[in-house]
């Protein structure tokens, strides 16, 4: 395949596949027991026929989600670059669909840096990059590199720090 | 020096008036349709009322006084205090733009209303005076104009080279000479590119599609005389109408003359003395008959130029100009439409005319053949979910028997006729520091922008667009809050080209 836009090359923590599996299994293992207890409702009171279809339905989209779920982080961490120089912020991410993104430093309103409980767990942070319009993130560095990348981010783009 | 000024007494009417206005329904409500009532709800309803109308019309002149501004070099500052004091510094480059309105009101004192528009997002946007002399509101404007560029004369000799810096003293304080002079160079210098004549507001009233307003009209009374069975009242009138061929024909051609009066007495008072003019600095846009809307743009905060052109406009040849302006809200993008009728050819020609920095790109690219079978390819959800419906609910609009897989094939048909359509027509073009898209398939959009202007750049490509070598662009500017602009499926090594292109900014970008 012919080179498409060079990305940067910054990669986000390694571990970040693990963050993203743990959260996804969790979200899908709320999710098969809400589905298990609404099939349950549905032998006990015996609703209409197409609730059960339906019901089917979910589950099946489900289980492949689950299962896209188990191999996306991968393709993830893999496909996600990131880069910074004096004027622009560059980010590129996806695999299938593939997108970058050049955000020039003057542009950038402000810049901060958020840890959940599974980041927390990692050492990691997540940075989130405003912009008049919208709001970029790069999901999840290493302490050290986060903390560093907010603060240069934030000379060059000339904001206070959050 | 800095001498504090106010809005002219005026503006104690004119917020009587609203006050009055504002307070007409509750008035209505408490003592007429409940005059007779004792409710408790209603007495107690009506001495609330007088002592909120009272204690408002009380505060009238103090908010006046207490409204007050002061133009200082920099910047503007606003205070208002009645209970709670509220001080306001605006800088003047942070002014997007100039709103001035001429109401009833304003005409019949010979006074107007001042919005001054800023790029924030929170509810202090922007600065409004309700009555301003028109001398005040002449001088705030000039005040604001003139020192912005000054400010940044300052940036720039401040900035590069400090060698300069003692050849630049003198020319700067050239650059302050007297408000005065200002003003008489202002008005030398100001250029009317263009003021609608009869043709083009006759245009303007076919494209509006205001002769459509009869619709409502006719309708409304045709279901009344439905409704009420005025039939058997008025049954002699409608045989003898309907009697004979030439009166049905005389009824309609009155009916289509009745249409098009109001529809071209509609447009004249929104269209009619319309006056696009500009000075080295500015665009001026002075528009309506009865009420004046007055719009005021420093050259260098146009974020990026639209043309438009809907269908009804293509069949006329007509296309809407358009600029993009930081400031401001949504109800103010009628405004900052240059002009929504204009000659095709013109619009282009104005628009360079207006920003003369500004250059359309005489060639333009096609999209590469691949786009089209990508696009042929491509599901539409609108297509699949509106067919679903169909299926379920079979609709008889207008209880005709259509049967739904018809309904169904013909939006199908006109998705792809837009799409192929949307292929054919677009073009992209790179033209030193200006990008310039093209798209659409029923309604066309000219999309032209500066680099320095664009203020984020993605390029993405999805996985079929990756086996087809074409990748998506989207440009984003400044407007309220911004302006995403997609071109899609141009060839790979172009989207390449003008990421590269865009990395290539600091040229024009100046840092303080």
């Amino acid at each position: 395949m012919n080179p498409f836009i060079t990305a940067p090359t910054n990669q986000l923590s390694k571990d970040s596949v693990k963050v993203w599996l743990i959260s996804d299994g969790v979200i899908n293992l709320v999710g098969f027991l809400i589905l298990g207890g609404l099939f349950i409702a549905d032998h006990i009171f015996t609703w209409a026929p197409w609730a059960f279809w339906l019901l089917v339905a979910v589950t099946v989209v489900s289980f492949f989600g689950a299962v896209w779920g188990c191999w996306k982080p991968f393709l993830l961490y893999k496909h996600w670059r990131y880069g910074i120089s004096e004027e622009f912020l560059q980010l590129k991410s996806g695999a299938l669909h593939e997108e970058h993104q050049l955000i020039p430093m003057t542009k950038i309103q402000s810049v901060s840096t958020h840890q959940g409980p599974l980041l927390k767990k990692y050492h990691l942070y997540s940075i989130k990059v405003h912009t008049m319009g919208s709001i970029h993130t790069i999901p999840a560095l290493p302490e050290a590199t986060a903390l560093a990348l907010r603060d240069q981010i934030a000379r060059y783009a000339k904001v206070e720090e959050v | 020096m800095t001498e504090v000024r106010r809005n002219h007494p005026l503006m104690m009417v004119h917020e009587i008036g609203k006050l009055l206005r504002n307070s007409f329904f509750f008035f209505f409500f408490l003592f007429v349709i409940h005059a007779g009532s004792e409710s408790w709800y209603v007495v107690y309803g009506r001495y609330a009322f007088i002592v909120l109308f009272v204690l408002t019309l009380l505060q009238v002149p103090l908010k006046w006084y207490r409204h007050t501004y002061q133009l200082d070099e920099t910047a503007i500052h606003v205070t208002k205090s009645l209970i709670s004091t509220t001080k306001q510094t605006v800088p003047y480059s942070r002014i997007q733009h100039v709103h001035r309105k001429t109401r009833w009101f304003h005409r019949f004192f010979n006074v107007s209303s001042v919005t001054l528009e800023t790029s924030t997002q929170d509810d202090d946007r922007s600065l409004y005076f309700p009555v301003l002399k028109k001398e005040q509101s002449e001088a705030m404007e000039q005040r604001i104009q003139g020192k912005r560029e000054i400010v940044e004369i300052e940036a720039v000799e401040a900035s590069p080279e400090p060698i300069l810096q003692p050849a630049g003293g003198p020319v700067m304080v050239e650059e302050k000479a007297p408000p005065q002079q200002v003003q008489a160079a202002e008005l030398k210098d100001k250029h009317i590119h263009f003021t609608p004549g009869k043709k083009e507001t006759l245009k303007a009233s076919v494209a509006s599609l205001s002769f459509l307003a009869i619709i409502p009209i006719a309708g409304s009374i045709l279901s009344k005389v439905d409704d009420l069975q005025m039939e058997q009242q008025l049954g002699g009138i409608f045989s003898f109408l309907f009697e004979s061929a030439w009166m049905v024909t005389l009824v309609v051609v009155l009916a289509v003359i009745l249409a098009a009066v109001i529809g071209i007495v509609k447009t004249v008072v929104k269209y009619g003395k319309y006056e696009i003019a500009s000075t080295d600095e500015k665009i001026v846009i002075t528009k309506g008959v009865v009420e004046e809307d007055y719009f005021s743009i420093d050259k260098n905060k146009v974020q990026a130029v639209l043309i438009e052109q809907t269908l009804m406009k293509r069949i006329l040849g007509l296309a809407s100009l358009k600029l993009v302006c930081a400031g401001g809200n949504g109800e103010d993008t009628e405004v900052s439409a240059i002009y929504p009728f204009l000659p095709v050819n013109r619009a282009n020609s104005l628009a360079e005319e207006l920003l003369p920095e500004y250059h359309f790109a005489k060639q333009m690219e096609k999209l590469p053949k691949q786009a089209l079978y990508l696009r042929l390819l491509k599901l539409s959800w609108l297509w699949i979910i509106a067919t679903g419906l169909l299926y379920w609910f079979k609709p008889e609009p207008l209880g005709m028997e259509i049967p739904w897989w018809l309904l169904s094939l013909g939006l199908g048909t006109i998705i792809l006729l837009s799409r192929v359509l949307n292929f054919y027509q677009s073009r992209y073009a790179l033209n030193e520091r200006f990008v310039q898209f093209r798209s659409g398939g029923f309604t066309l959009t000219t999309y032209l922008s500066k680099r320095d202007k664009i203020i984020e750049m993605e390029a993405s490509r999805s996985f079929i667009q990756k086996q087809f070598g074409l990748a998506s662009l989207n440009t984003v500017n400044r407007s309220n809050p911004v302006r995403h602009t997609a071109m899609e499926d141009v060839p790979e090594e172009w989207a390449k080209e003008v990421y590269g292109w865009y990395v290539e900014r600091k040229q024009e970008v100046r840092v303080q």
